[in-house]
């Protein structure tokens, strides 16, 4: 008998997108020669389609309700082409100059496209409508090892059936012969702890929730991906490498744009996990009930904790951070090992500790800044933009100017007479202008270091800044958040002490 | 009534003059040579043949030599009097015949003839798959129920002193970790995992017995659908303690190198036989041999 193959059979393509590891190279590459083909038209290859819909595949996958709704309806409706999309989005996102030397695990947006392909091959899987796919795969989630009497002869799941006595929902059938402890189930609990066991026993059988089988498959695929990803890596030719990501662009910008408008925890796996700490905290702060507790003030742990146990966050790593806050002492433990964070203040109070966040200065509207000009699109700027056609600068202004332009990427690396004339052309608009004394004021603040730092440019909380401020709670930015600051200023930032007010 | 220890001529006795005639209703499975082992425990260390070995108060024989690539060859006991015979004079009868490791004979010592305390055959066969067998111990029982009535808070008080200050060590058979209720209770689950087995795990085959200090129910179909290997089984475990709340011995089911107590030997400890029983009214001063009764 002739096996057919996932090209011409949609069956054996759903069983091989569905249990790669259980496949050779040669039936998965078939898998993508299904996928592929979609894009031949008449005999003629449709390259650029194929480029159009795996860009929209890997944006779309860093967009977390697109993964989401991916779970409950299909985002590709194909698995050959669900497999081609995921592992060429993915290839992709390997390819960028930023991750040329990063690990796969670390790699945050990798996970993004992992989980856009688990989700919808979940939904795929029960829009294919045939129970017999979901035993194949039950099959492989439930056996166990063969064990010193060999392997188990029959099948481990012999059915998904309904189970009236057992309340309105699907079992799967497992013989006790065949059973091991990956089939007791248990009821989820507050506490964190095994709950009622949802396993029930019957006529020699096990049956489990077919739920379970819904969590056991995700881990699984999950797994599987990696196994798809590995053959086409290494089903693609130098040439076709080339061509992908010489073409390719819409990934690659979306990468570009997270990495300059500051957004790491989109890009890497676990970064930071201090600052995601504080992220989490604030926000759990902002979402409090009844105000109880709130941003820039001081509370103690146990305060805080109550807010995070309240606080029921949607993002995945949110939820991450959350579930290792597990007491008011590990918070307060976490925020210790964090004191120099310079959004957090620890104040110790008649033997306690208490602890101040404050507000955000990252993680807001980020700003495209092309020319110095473009910073007076902050409403503050722009205060003291009008304010100085009215009245000479206070001298801290025209240094916190300059600090800030000092740090723009695109002053990084040219030279002081470069930024000296840019800073007099946007100096020379205002009454007050001396170009003199202005010179004299830019050279001055370029060469004040900080203990041989280049000193930080202001940031929200900045004094001198609050006269121009409409407000932190109106503003869709925030100085330190919005602008495209390299990452050596926020790292010499996490070095100083204090919360942001030492200028 | 309490119990007693049974001397060294009462277990002689019992096995010389009561045992053999029970022997044609032992399970078919216990025979020469169908256990992978016979096993007999004694009261006293009792030394073996070579030098600087420890004495020996638990001895394992295997019912077949076995060579090099573990291939059955010859036979120990050629039949069940042979297995009779060893029961009786251990050392005078050791299948490990003149080797080292043999029990010393009795002539060559001024310490008695061992004589069994207790005599075990091994779960796993030869012949059959594992047999499934679990254990409801009457002193696991006696021990929660001192728990809960003396509600020991910390949990962690010597067992000695829970169990009196319940009371369990003066109540009948008074001096033992348990009462005559804790046996009944054991006997009770006994049957309520027998029905399980039979109505949930559809057995046809099923035996119940009164091990002296407890019972020991067992599943003894050996079609492929109750060839349970020690996963099924650690799930069976866990079904009985966490879903039908009995305390069994978990490690015994799960573990095919155990021995278990034959049935109808002798519990030497509490000079009961070791009985298969029909019912939960079963009563267990009824199982003391009759040669033994005053």
């Amino acid at each position: 008998m002739t096996q057919s193959t996932p090209v011409e059979d949609e069956r054996a393509a759903y069983r091989v997108a569905t249990l790669p590891p259980e496949y050779g190279t040669t039936r998965i590459n078939q898998l993508f020669t299904r996928g592929y083909n979609r894009y031949i038209v008449d005999g003629e290859e449709q390259p650029g389609d194929l480029l159009t819909d795996l860009e929209r595949f890997g944006t779309a996958a860093f967009k977390e309700d697109v993964r989401a709704n991916a779970a409950e309806k299909p985002f590709v409706d194909k698995p050959g082409i669900l497999a081609v999309l995921a592992t060429l989005s993915a290839i992709c996102v390997k390819a960028h100059p930023k991750f040329e030397h990063a690990p796969p695990r670390k790699i945050q947006v990798l996970y993004d496209i992992r989980e856009l392909y688990v989700n919808n091959l979940a939904s795929l899987l029960r829009e294919f409508g045939d129970g017999s796919l979901q035993q194949d795969i039950a099959e492989v989630l439930y056996a166990k090892d063969p064990g010193e009497d060999g392997p188990h002869p029959g099948r481990v799941c012999t059915g998904i059936k309904e189970m009236p006595k057992f309340g309105d929902r699907l079992y799967l059938e497992i013989p006790m012969a065949a059973a091991s402890r990956k089939c007791l189930v248990h009821a989820e609990t507050e506490t964190g702890e095994a709950g009622e066991l949802l396993t029930r026993v019957e006529n020699n059988c096990l049956y489990v929730p077919v739920g379970d089988f819904d969590t056991k498959y995700r881990e699984y695929a999950s797994r599987a991906f990696k196994k798809l990803l590995r053959v086409q890596e290494k089903n693609l030719s130098e040439d076709q490498m080339t061509w992908l990501t010489t073409n390719e662009s819409a990934i690659t910008e979306r990468i570009d744009r997270f990495i300059e408008t500051g957004h790491h925890e989109r890009i890497w796996r676990d970064w930071n996990p201090g600052e995601r700490t504080i992220r989490v905290l604030r926000d759990a702060i902002r979402d409090a009930p009844d105000e109880v507790v709130s941003l820039g003030e001081f509370h103690s742990a146990k305060e805080l904790f109550e807010a995070v146990e309240a606080y029921d966050p949607e993002a995945g790593w949110k939820r991450d951070v959350c579930n290792r806050i597990s007491s008011p002492r590990s918070l307060g433990n976490l925020l210790a090992s964090q004191r120099d964070h310079r959004s957090l203040t620890i104040r110790e109070h008649r033997n306690t500790n208490h602890y101040r966040i404050q507000e955000s200065s990252r993680g807001v509207q980020p700003l495209d800044v092309e020319a110095i000009e473009d910073l007076f699109e902050l409403p503050c700027m722009a205060n003291m933009a009008e304010r100085l056609h009215e009245k000479k600068p206070v001298r801290k202004d025209l240094y916190n100017f300059a600090r800030m332009v000092m740090w723009l990427p695109q002053y990084q690396d040219s030279d002081l007479e470069t930024i000296v004339a840019d800073l007099k052309g946007v100096f020379s608009r205002w009454p007050w202008y001396d170009e003199q004394v202005t010179d004299y004021q830019i050279r001055y603040e370029f060469s004040n270091t900080i203990g041989g730092d280049t000193p930080l440019p202001m940031n929200c909380d900045n004094d001198d800044m609050q006269r121009y401020c409409i407000g932190q709670e109106q503003c869709p930015y925030s100085i330190w958040g919005s602008l495209p600051f390299p990452d050596e200023m926020y790292d010499q930032l996490s070095g100083t002490e204090g919360n942001g007010n030492e200028f | 009534m309490s119990w007693r220890h049974a001397t060294r001529e009462e277990i002689y006795r019992y096995y010389t003059e009561e045992f053999p005639s029970y022997v044609d209703e032992l399970p078919s499975f216990i025979t020469a040579k169908g256990p992978k082992q016979y096993a007999l425990a004694f009261r006293e260390p009792h030394p073996v043949r070579k030098d600087g070995v420890p004495d020996k108060d638990f001895i394992r024989r295997d019912t077949w030599q076995t060579n090099a690539s573990g291939d059955r060859t010859s036979a120990a006991f050629h039949d069940f009097d042979d297995v009779l015979e060893f029961i009786r004079h251990p050392a005078r009868n050791d299948p490990l015949g003149r080797s080292d490791f043999a029990l010393v004979d009795p002539d060559l010592l001024d310490k008695p003839d061992p004589r069994p305390n207790a005599v075990y055959y091994a779960l796993d066969h030869w012949e059959r798959p594992w047999v499934l067998l679990i254990d409801i111990d009457a002193k696991t029982i006696a021990r929660e129920r001192a728990t809960r009535v003396v509600s020991d808070e910390d949990g962690s008080g010597d067992s000695e002193e829970l169990l009196d200050a319940a009371g369990i060590l003066d109540a009948d058979p008074a001096g033992y970790p348990y009462a005559f209720d804790d046996i009944d209770q054991a006997i009770e689950y006994g049957f309520e995992v027998r029905d399980i087995f039979e109505d949930d795990f559809n057995a046809e085959e099923t035996m119940v017995v009164y091990s002296g200090q407890g019972v020991h129910v067992y599943l003894l179909d050996s079609d492929p659908a109750h060839r349970y290997d020690a996963k099924s089984r650690e799930v069976l475990n866990d079904l009985l303690q966490d879903t039908y709340e009995i305390p069994i011995d978990p490690v015994v089911t799960a573990d095919r190198r155990r021995v278990a107590r034959l049935p109808y030997s002798l519990h030497a400890d509490v000079c009961s036989i070791v009985t298969p029983i029909e019912s939960p009214n079963f009563d267990v001063r009824s199982a003391r041999p009759e040669v033994l009764r005053e």
